[in-house]
């Protein structure tokens, strides 16, 4: 099992959180939202390209709608295997904090 | 939704990046985002936040391609590896060539580069000028590198603010004497303290104001004080000069690199030359001494021009009117005078022509476009095999850029792989090449870092000239052609021009041939041309400078050995480095032009020992003390210029010769007195030099010459003690003459050697392949009835008509080259027609059975196999 960077991690859980409705657009404001980390297009899109290629998700292109003048969108959506690799990462992040947690909380 | 496209430009930076899909939805996902921040920020907060997304963009995108393309590269690394294991003939074939045409050109171009850099060490080289002078007479223009004695004083006189002159007095051989022992000295040089301004010394010990107190004062070099004194320190040491100058060590400087054209090893001061250890008048402007020399060095700035305007005026303020007419002096830059033939005078170390660095240039890059032809040859005969991979790769998705890139990478391995071992090889000849090519110096691939860059250099031009058009030709195949096997070697284009690479490349191995034979033909020709004189057992002694009474009794010594049939005392042999031109005027005189004559200080001897035949009038007979009259035997070149009709009518004949009048009492048959390069000029001997006389000529009628120098030796060191005895076999001399074109020919019979290699290889590897080829048209025209013989005849056939189409182009070619070359000759051989057919003939055979070779392989399979292929 790999251990994914901080901004994969994020990325992941993103697109978790936003499926169906998640592409570039979307990931990106989401984690501008919530994080605050400002990600520029082309980082997120060689992100997005890295899993995609390592198959923790997978894409799909929708429809084409009127509202991005009539050009379509790709969405993405986690795989069975990303999203286990995602569980792996939860524990392994648990493991690592748990202490922590004990003392501050 | 006007207005949320996105710019144009924008647009055009993405998509350079991206492949179109990913460009698509990026650009649609920007143009969303776009819009909703005009609509949240306004228009121009949008404009400035889209185009900072785009900035900002582009760099973790050419970051991940980059990690690609390393991926993707790493991958075509390894295929390369996998096709150098599986084709292990063809790649050694390619390697091995490639490697031999980059080693030649290594070397060469270490050769050249290490010409070039002569005398250009000196911080002021780009202003230092070596003054040389031209006189124009009537019959020839004489041009020397040698200055009148009192030129540089009277040149520091008059241009004092306008350039810095030093003045020199070489010495080419010489002798040390320190109390009793005795060294031989090479390159000694008298020199005025502005020595040390002009070029760059640096002293280890003592001060260079010694040049200037002291007359006495001496500064050698490192390795010269390590030879005389040991390990002592040498300031303050006394010795003296041909047992007449004595001086006192005051520095010891730096050795002088190698590459120049002064190599000094002892500077002594000039002010202690005396003009009895020169022999003539130090203050006579009309002299010439092809060892004073005289350099100027021009201030910063400054100009020739400043000079040049002034120098008619120079001229006859020390000349007369009509010396002052004829005579011209011109200065020649220091870093040019290496390659420069015409001034090269009494040089103190070898010259290399310009011709000649050019000429090797031109080998060093035809043999890497002969190799580099031969591996892009290779290359593609190779790529048919591939052209499947090449359809299954673009059927899958490889665009052409990738293929060349793949195909680029493949030829870099073998390149890289070529070079290296190339590399390594050219460090492991180099000790040799460097002998072989003639050069004072050992040269060496890294004393100088910059060559690391043009090795990178010729790696990427070599690269790019064998492996752009084999992956061009390749990347172009039509994937469903190449998946039915279509592609064969008549149908494509691009085959013509690998056989005119081929062509070409014979072109070039034929034109190496062609002159190789004619260079071979013209050197026997020289070396064995009838020269008028008999060079056979004849050894020449070098004499000290002593009174000639002493010289006569070392002579009559000799001769009591009855081994020694002859000797004579000259100032040199018929054939000798050392000449003494002067003019002649004949009496009465009919004109005041002067014609240019050798002058040879002979005895009466000399005519016997080189079997010099005389066709009027008879020799001389032993001065006798008293003796007045000039006696001159000359030769008939000289009576046509005198204007004689016949030898017999000059007999007797007075003439006007430099300043004394003398009488013709001989003729002698015309005798060549420089190498053949020049044509036979006038000559005229006689017995009243006698101080010039510095050889002493031994004719041997033993075979055991080790005896006869002992003997030699030992009678030397009971007359002359305190001398060194140094001698020449005189034959060894005159064989000597023709060492540069010797090494021209040595370096053109390698060449033409390698060129034909690298060719055969590259004929092996394309008729292994053409074999293969046609393995079925073979087997079929066998069960048709073709014999083994109609077999071979099909495929050698075009490389027949190839070698035959190189041949009608190499001959013009070569004969325009080689009657250049042997312009150079006075007296040369005509190029013959056979030499061309001979060579034709030769490549023509050496082609049919490196074909056969191969070809015979397949004629003879079973055509039951050969059609069950596939």
């Amino acid at each position: 099992m790999k251990i994914f960077t901080k901004n994969e991690e994020i990325v992941l859980l993103a697109i978790y959180n936003l499926e169906p409705n998640a592409y570039l657009v979307t990931i990106r404001d989401y984690i501008l939202n919530n994080t605050g980390s400002d990600l520029s297009f082309g980082t997120l899109h060689v992100l997005l390209n890295r899993l995609n290629k390592s198959g923790y998700i997978e894409n799909y292109v929708g429809e084409a709608t009127a509202k991005r003048g009539g050009k379509a969108i790709k969405f993405f959506s986690l795989t069975d295997y990303g999203l286990s690799a995602l569980k792996e990462m939860h524990k392994v992040n648990n493991a690592l904090w748990v202490n922590f947690i004990k003392n501050n909380s | 939704m006007n207005n949320t496209k996105l710019p144009f430009l924008g647009k055009i930076i993405l998509k350079n990046f991206l492949d179109s899909e990913d460009a698509y939805f990026l650009i649609g996902d920007l143009e969303e985002a776009f819009y909703q921040k005009k609509i949240n920020d306004g228009i121009f907060s949008a404009q400035y936040w889209l185009w900072m997304q785009i900035f900002k963009s582009v760099p973790p995108i050419i970051v991940d391609n980059l990690i690609w393309s390393v991926i993707m590269f790493i991958n075509y690394l390894k295929l390369a590896y996998r096709n150098i294991i599986k084709n292990k003939v063809y790649s050694f074939i390619n390697i091995s060539g490639l490697s031999i045409g980059l080693t030649c050109c290594l070397i060469i171009f270490l050769f050249v580069k290490y010409e070039l850099s002569f005398d250009s060490f000196h911080s002021k080289a780009d202003r230092i000028y070596r003054v040389n002078k031209i006189v124009n007479n009537p019959d020839m223009v004489e041009k020397e590198s040698n200055t009148p004695f009192p030129f540089a004083v009277a040149f520091r006189n008059d241009f004092l603010e306008v350039a810095t002159i030093t003045q020199v007095f070489t010495q080419a051989e010489s002798q040390v004497e320190i109390e009793d022992e005795v060294f031989a000295q090479n390159n000694v040089v008298f020199a005025d303290s502005n020595f040390l301004d002009v070029f760059d010394t640096e002293f280890v010990l003592g001060k260079p104001e010694a040049l200037i107190e002291q007359p006495d004062a001496a500064i050698l070099t490192e390795s010269v004080a390590a030879k005389l004194f040991g390990k002592e320190s040498p300031i303050g040491k006394n010795f003296s000069l041909e047992q007449q100058l004595n001086y006192t060590v005051a520095g010891v400087i730096k050795d002088f690199p190698k590459n120049t054209h002064l190599p000094v090893e002892v500077i002594v001061s000039l002010k202690s030359l005396t003009e009895d250890f020169v022999g003539f008048d130090l203050t006579n402007w009309n002299i010439s001494h092809s060892s004073s020399l005289a350099y100027i060095l021009l201030p910063e700035n400054g100009s020739l021009e400043n000079i040049t305007s002034r120098l008619g005026e120079f001229n006859k303020k020390y000349h007369s009117e009509r010396e002052a007419e004829r005579r011209q002096y011109v200065f020649q830059p220091i870093q040019e005078i290496h390659t420069d033939t015409e001034f090269s005078g009494d040089s103190l170390t070898y010259t290399t022509s310009m011709d000649s660095i050019i000429i090797f240039s031109v080998i060093g890059i035809l043999t890497l476009i002969i190799a580099s032809i031969n591996f892009v040859n290779l290359s593609i005969a190779q790529s048919i095999k591939r052209s499947k991979e090449v359809g299954m790769r673009k059927a899958i998705g490889a665009n052409r850029a990738q293929l060349i890139k793949q195909f680029m990478g493949e030829t870099f391995v073998f390149t890289l792989c070529s070079f290296l071992i190339s590399v390594l090889l050219t460090n492991m000849l180099l000790p040799y090449a460097s002998n072989f090519l003639g050069i004072n110096n050992e040269l060496s691939m890294f004393s100088d870092l910059n060559i690391i860059f043009y090795l990178l250099l010729v790696l990427v031009v070599v690269n790019i000239l064998t492996g752009f058009y084999p992956s061009i030709v390749l990347s172009g195949f039509n994937p469903v052609e190449a998946f039915k096997n279509k592609i064969t070697v008549k149908k494509s284009n691009s085959f013509s021009l690998r056989n005119n690479l081929v062509i070409f490349q014979f072109v070039i191995s034929q034109i190496l041939i062609v002159s190789t034979i004619v260079v071979s033909y013209q050197l026997d020709f020289v070396k064995n041309k009838e020269l008028g004189f008999s060079k056979d057992k004849i050894i020449s002694v070098n004499l000290p400078d002593v009174e000639t009474s002493k010289l006569k009794v070392f002579k009559e010594e000799l001769l009591k050995n009855p081994k020694i049939t002859n000797a004579a005392l000259s100032g040199g042999a018929p054939m000798s480095p050392m000449l003494i031109n002067t003019y002649f005027n004949k009496i009465p005189k009919e004109s005041e032009d002067r014609a240019l004559v050798t002058l040879k200080p002979i005895d009466e001897d000399y005519l016997e020992t080189f079997g010099i035949n005389l066709i009027a009038g008879r020799n001389f007979r032993p001065l006798i003390e008293g003796d007045t009259l000039y006696k001159f035997i000359v030769n008939e070149k000289l009576i046509n210029k005198l204007g004689f009709n016949s030898a017999v009518d000059a007999v007797g004949q007075k003439f006007q010769f430099s300043r004394v009048e003398g009488e013709i009492i001989g003729v002698a048959k015309d005798f060549h007195t420089e190498s053949l390069q020049n044509e036979i000029g006038a000559v005229a001997m006689s017995n009243m030099y006698e101080r010039f006389f510095a050889q002493l000529q031994i004719k041997t009628n033993s075979n055991d010459e080790k005896e006869v120098i002992e003997f030699i030796e030992a009678s030397w060191e009971e007359i002359f003690p305190g001398y060194n005895f140094n001698y020449d076999f005189f034959d060894e001399f005159i064989d000597g003459l023709y060492s540069v074109e010797e090494n021209f020919f040595d370096m053109m019979t390698l060449f033409a050697l390698l060129a034909i290699i690298i060719g055969c290889l590259g004929l092996i590897g394309l008729i292994s392949f053409v074999t293969v080829q046609k393995t079925k048209e073979i087997g079929i025209r066998k069960v048709l009835g073709a014999s083994v013989s109609d077999v071979l005849m099909i495929i050698s056939r075009e490389f027949t008509i190839n070698v035959l189409l190189a041949n009608l182009i190499a001959w013009p070619v070569t004969w325009y080259i080689m009657n250049k070359w042997l312009e150079d000759f006075a007296y040369r051989i005509d190029i013959q027609w056979w030499m061309f057919i001979a060579a034709g003939i030769a490549s023509l055979l050496l082609t049919i059975i490196t074909v056969s070779f191969q070809s015979i392989k397949a004629a003879t399979l079973n055509p039951v196999n050969s059609l069950k292929y596939e």
